[in-house]
C-alpha cells in the first residue's frame, strides 16, 4: 500500500534519512522505531508531505505523492496525528472532529445562495457523524468542552479521532502514547487494533517499546537516518545491530 | 435545529438587529442623523469584509479602500457615461474589485504577511493615483459628477430615510451571509487554519484557496460598498478612496473585534459616532478640529491593541459569558469533569 | 543623455532619504520582529523640530544635536510605553499598534506646527553645482553625504563594537542571545532609539528640500517600507539598495512621464519585482519548521 523507496532527506549540511526503503501492506500495523535523532519524524513528515525528500520517490497505492502539497495527500487517505499535539485550540471538541470530516462533505464558498437560507442542510448529518467517531473514541461526554481544556490524554485521544475522521486508508501516528500513563497507553493501544480492525492500515512511530512489540505486526528500526533493520517483534528483538543502537544510544545518554 | 457544541447563527441577534434598524428612523429624525447612519452601514458593509479577512484569514489589508473606491467608479462610469441601468452596472461593481482581488491573490500568492501588507498598501497607492491621473474617464481630482440616483419600480430611492432602508438592507444580507459562511463548514475551515494551519491542512483543507476565497469576498462587498456609495451622492471625488479611509476601516475592525462579524458591524458605527461626536463638539469649542478626531483614532488603536487585544465585542461577550458561568457554578456545586479525572489518575 | 543623470542625480538624493528611513525599518524589524510603520513620523519629527529650532536662531550644528536627541527620546518613549505593553501580540496587531501611534504623533504634530509647510534654510550657500550638464544642489550633495556616513557609521557600530554584536546576535537567534545575558528588552529598546536617531538625521538632512509638513512622515513611511520590502526585509544592505531604486523609479517616473504618476510607476514596478521575488531583492527564503 505505502512503498518508501530509496529515501534521503537533507537539511542544509545534516542528513535526516539516508537511502531509506521499507512498505507498509494493507491491513498492517506497522511500527517505525530507532533512537533520538533517528530521523523518524522527518520520515513521517515527508509521508504526509509536509516537505519533500531530497532524493526518493514515496508511492501510496502506486501513486506517488512526495512532490503533492499537504493538503492533497488526505483525500487521498492519508492522514496523521502530530507528536507536539495539533489540535484546533479555540474550538469545541466536536468541532475538531468535524473539520477532519472537512473534505467528505463537499460544499464550497460556491452554494453561496444556499448558505443566505441558512445552515446547509447535511449539517446534522455530519454532526451526527463527528458524534459517534466521539463515542468510538470514548470522548462523547466532552463533546463541546474547548479543546483547550482538555488533559493530555483526551488530548491524544481527540487528534487521533480527528485524523480518523478523514476516513483515511492509512494512518499515521506520530509518538500517540507519549506522556500517557499505563492505563491510557493499554486503552490507547486496544484503541489502535480496533481501528486497524475496522480497516484502517497504521503506520506508528513509538517510543514505548511495550505498545509497539504488543500491537505491531512490522517493525522497522531506523539509526542516524539509515535502516538498520525490518521484521516482525520478535526477530527485532534478537536483532544484534538493533540492540547494539539501543544500547549505544543509552550509553550516550548516560554519558551526557 | 440547535447543535449544542457547534458555533452557530443566532438568529435572535438578528432579530434584533431588524427591530433597531426599523426603529432607528422612527427615533431619530434629523436628516443629519439619518445622513450619517446611511454612511456607517455602508461602512459597516466594508468593516465585516475586512474582519473576515483579518478575523479568519489571518491577513491583512491595508488598500481595501481600493476596493471600495474601484466598485464606485464603476458604477459611476458604467451609469453615467454610458447610460447602463445602476441595477445593471451593480454586479459588474461587484465583480471589477473582485476580480482585482483575485488578480492580485494569484500574482502574490506567494506572499505572506508583511508582504502582503505592503502590497495591498501599495495596491491603495496605484489606484488611487489613477483615479487622479486618469483624468479622460474619472474626470480627475475635482470628481465625477453626474451619477443617476437608484429607482425601484419607477419611484426614486432618494436620499434620506428611503436610502437608508436600501443600505441597511444591504447590510442585513451582508451580514447574514458573513454569519452563516462563518459557522458553515467553510467558516470552520477557517477558523482551524487560524489554530494550527498544519494540521488543517493535513485533515485536507486546502488553506491557500480559502484564503483566497476570503480576499475576493471582501473585496466584492467593499465593491458593493462602493456602489452603494456613489448611488448616494450627485458626485463621487478620489480623495474618499485613499490611504487614510483604510486605515480607518482598520480602526473599525480592530475596535468592533476582528474574528467577529458583531464586532466589525459594531466597530463600524462606533467610530462613525466618534466622527460626528467630534464633528459636532468642534462646531462648539474652537479647539476642536478634525486633527484631534485623528488623534482619538489613533488614540483608539494603541488602547485597543494594549488593553483588549480581541476588540470591544468579543472581550465583553467573554466577560458576559464568564459572569455567568459563575452564577451557575454557585448554583450547583458538581464539579465540571468528574469523568475525566478519574481516568487520568 | 543630460536628462538621464539630472534624473539620476534628483533620484539618488531622495533615493538615500529612503534607504535612511529603510535602514530604521530593517533595524527595529531585526530585533523585535515588529513592522514600525511609524518610522515615516521619526522623520517628519525631525524635519519640523530642526525647523522649530533655527527659526527661533539655534545655530545648526545646535539644532542638529537637540533635533536627533528630541526624537531618538520620542522613538525610546514610543517602545517603553506601547511596544513593550503588546509584547506577545500577533503580527497584525503589532501593525496596527504602529500605524495608531503614526496617526496619533500626526494628529499632535499638526496642532502644534499647524498644516502649513515649513522653509529650512540650507546648510549652506545653496548655488547649483553643474555636473556634466545636470545640475545639483549643495544640499542634495548633504543628504547624499550623509546616508553615505550613516551607512559607514552603522556597518562600523554593528561589526566593530560589543554593543552592535549583541544587537547582532538577538537578531540572529534571541534565545541565544537571551541565554548569553544579553537583555531582550533593552535590545528592544535599543533598536527603537537606533532607528528614532535614524529618521531624525534624515528629517534634518532633506528639511531645507522639501518644506516639512505634519503629513510628510505617511508617504515617508510608505517608501521606506517598500524600500525594506524589496530590498529583503531584515537585509541593511538590502535597504540601502531598495531606497536608492525607489528613489530612482520615482525621479525617472516624474520625469519621464509626469510627476502625477511618479507614485503610480514606483509602485507598479514595485509589485511587479516582488511577484518576480517574493522575498525581495536580497532576501532569504523563509525557512520552514522543520522536524515537529
Amino acid at each position: 500500500m505505502l512503498q518508501v523507496e530509496s529515501i534521503t532527506k537533507r537539511f542544509g549540511g545534516v542528513v535526516a534519512n539516508s537511502d531509506v526503503s521499507f512498505s507498509v501492506d494493507e491491513g498492517q500495523i506497522v511500527g517505525l522505531i530507532g533512537p533520538n535523532g533517528a530521523g523518524k519524524s522527518t520520515m513521517f513528515n515527508m509521508i504526509s508531505s509536509i516537505f519533500p525528500p531530497t532524493e526518493g520517490n514515496i508511492l501510496f497505492c502506486g501513486k506517488r505523492i512526495d512532490l503533492l502539497p499537504s493538503y492533497k495527500v488526505a483525500p487521498l487517505g492519508i492522514s496523521r496525528t502530530f507528536q507536539n499535539l495539533q489540535v484546533f485550540k479555540n474550538m469545541t471538541v466536536i468541532e475538531n472532529v468535524m473539520v477532519g470530516q472537512h473534505m467528505r462533505t463537499k460544499q464550497n464558498l460556491s452554494g453561496v445562495a444556499s448558505m443566505l437560507l441558512g445552515i446547509a442542510k447535511n449539517e446534522r448529518k455530519v454532526y451526527e457523524e463527528a458524534m459517534d467517531i466521539l463515542r468510538f473514541f470514548n470522548l462523547e461526554l466532552l463533546y463541546d468542552q474547548k479543546a483547550s481544556s482538555l488533559s493530555l490524554g483526551k488530548l491524544r485521544l481527540l487528534e487521533f479521532a480527528r485524523a480518523y475522521a478523514t476516513e483515511p486508508k492509512l494512518l499515521l501516528l506520530d509518538e500517540i502514547a507519549a506522556g500517557l500513563n499505563h492505563s491510557e497507553t493499554s486503552e490507547m493501544s486496544e484503541l489502535i487494533k480496533r481501528v486497524r480492525d475496522s480497516g484502517v492500515t497504521i503506520l506508528v512511530v513509538e517510543h514505548d517499546m511495550d505498545l509497539v512489540m504488543s500491537i505491531c505486526d512490522k517493525l522497522v528500526v531506523l539509526d542516524q537516518g539509515m535502516k538498520i533493520a525490518e521484521g516482525a517483534p520478535k526477530e527485532i528483538q534478537a536483532n544484534e545491530a538493533v540492540i547494539a543502537a539501543y544500547l549505544g544510544a543509552e550509553i550516550e545518554e548516560e554519558v551526557v | 435545529m440547535k447543535l449544542q457544541g457547534v458555533q452557530q447563527t443566532k438568529w435572535w441577534g438578528v432579530v434584533v438587529f431588524i427591530a433597531a434598524i426599523l426603529i432607528f428612523p422612527l427615533v431619530v429624525t434629523q436628516s443629519f442623523f439619518i445622513t450619517q447612519a446611511t454612511f456607517a452601514g455602508i461602512y459597516a458593509i466594508i468593516a465585516i469584509g475586512l474582519g473576515l479577512l483579518m478575523g479568519y484569514a489571518g491577513q491583512i489589508s491595508l488598500g481595501q479602500a481600493a476596493f471600495y473606491g474601484v466598485g464606485a467608479y464603476t458604477t459611476s462610469i458604467l451609469t453615467a457615461t454610458w447610460g447602463w441601468s445602476p441595477w445593471l452596472s451593480l454586479p459588474i461593481a461587484l465583480l471589477v474589485p473582485a476580480l482585482l482581488a483575485f488578480f492580485m491573490g494569484y500574482t502574490m500568492s506567494r506572499l505572506s504577511g508583511y508582504y502582503l501588507a505592503m502590497a495591498t498598501l501599495a495596491l491603495g497607492i496605484i489606484v488611487h493615483g489613477l483615479l487622479v491621473e486618469g483624468k479622460g474617464i474619472t474626470m480627475g481630482a475635482s470628481g465625477f459628477y453626474g451619477i443617476p440616483q437608484l429607482s425601484l419600480f419607477g419611484m426614486t430611492i432618494n436620499q434620506g430615510v428611503p436610502y437608508y432602508f436600501l443600505v441597511w438592507f444591504f447590510v442585513l444580507i451582508v451580514l447574514i451571509l458573513s454569519l452563516n459562511i462563518v459557522h458553515s463548514r467553510v467558516g470552520r475551515a477557517l477558523r482551524s487554519i487560524h489554530d494550527s494551519e498544519i494540521a488543517s491542512s493535513s485533515m485536507g483543507v486546502n488553506t491557500g484557496r480559502y484564503k483566497m476565497q476570503v480576499f475576493i469576498l471582501s473585496a466584492a462587498f467593499a465593491g458593493l460598498a462602493g456602489w452603494l456609495f456613489a448611488h448616494m451622492s450627485y458626485s463621487i471625488s478620489p480623495s474618499a478612496f485613499t490611504f487614510d479611509a483604510s486605515i480607518l476601516f482598520l480602526a473599525m475592525v480592530v475596535l468592533g473585534g476582528s474574528g467577529s462579524v458583531w464586532g466589525a458591524l459594531i466597530g463600524a458605527l462606533l467610530i462613525r459616532m466618534i466622527g460626528i461626536t467630534v464633528h459636532t463638539l468642534g462646531e462648539q469649542f474652537s479647539f476642536i478640529t478634525s486633527d484631534s478626531e485623528h488623534v482619538i483614532y489613533g488614540l483608539i488603536l494603541i488602547l485597543v491593541v494594549i488593553f483588549m487585544p480581541k476588540g470591544l465585542f468579543p472581550t465583553v461577550i467573554d466577560w458576559f459569558k464568564n459572569t455567568s458561568i459563575k452564577r451557575v457554578e454557585k448554583k450547583s456545586s458538581v464539579p465540571v469533569t468528574p469523568i475525566e479525572r478519574s481516568v487520568s489518575e | 543623455m543630460q536628462d538621464f543623470l539630472q534624473f539620476t542625480l534628483t533620484g539618488i538624493t531622495i533615493g538615500s532619504i529612503y534607504a535612511i528611513v529603510a535602514l530604521g525599518f530593517v533595524t527595529i524589524y531585526s530585533v523585535t520582529k515588529v513592522i514600525n510603520l511609524a518610522q515615516g513620523e521619526f522623520v517628519m519629527l525631525g524635519g519640523l523640530t530642526m525647523f522649530s529650532l533655527v527659526s527661533v536662531g539655534v545655530p545648526y550644528w545646535l539644532s542638529f544635536i537637540a533635533t536627533i536627541l528630541f526624537v531618538t527620546f520620542i522613538g525610546w518613549l514610543m517602545e517603553f510605553l506601547l511596544i513593550r505593553r503588546a509584547k506577545g501580540a500577533d503580527a497584525i496587531s503589532l501593525i496596527i499598534l504602529t500605524i495608531g501611534t503614526s496617526i496619533f504623533i500626526r494628529g499632535i504634530s499638526s496642532m502644534v506646527w499647524g498644516k502649513d509647510q515649513h522653509t529650512v534654510a540650507p546648510f549652506m550657500d545653496n548655488t547649483p553645482v553643474t555636473i556634466g550638464g545636470a545640475s545639483i544642489t549643495p544640499q542634495s550633495i548633504w543628504v547624499v553625504l550623509i546616508m553615505l556616513l550613516v551607512v559607514g557609521l552603522m556597518y562600523m557600530f554593528i561589526d566593530k563594537t560589543m554593543l552592535g554584536k549583541a544587537f547582532q546576535a538577538s537578531s540572529v537567534n534571541p534565545m541565544a542571545a537571551r541565554l548569553m545575558g544579553i537583555s531582550p528588552k533593552r535590545m528592544s529598546s535599543f533598536s527603537f532609539v537606533l532607528s528614532a536617531s535614524l529618521g531624525a538625521i534624515a528629517g534634518l538632512a532633506i528639511a531645507p528640500i522639501i518644506f516639512p509638513a505634519y503629513d510628510m512622515g505617511a508617504m515617508l513611511g510608505i517608501k521606506g517600507f517598500s524600500a525594506a520590502i524589496l530590498g529583503g526585509l531584515g537585509s541593511a544592505p538590502g535597504a540601502v539598495i531598495g531606497g536608492l531604486l525607489i528613489g530612482l523609479f520615482e525621479s525617472m517616473g516624474a520625469g519621464y512621464v509626469s510627476s502625477g504618476m511618479k507614485d503610480i510607476i514606483t509602485f507598479s514596478i514595485f509589485l511587479l519585482i516582488l511577484i518576480i521575488r517574493p522575498n525581495g531583492i536580497l532576501g532569504e527564503k523563509t525557512i520552514g519548521k522543520g522536524g515537529l
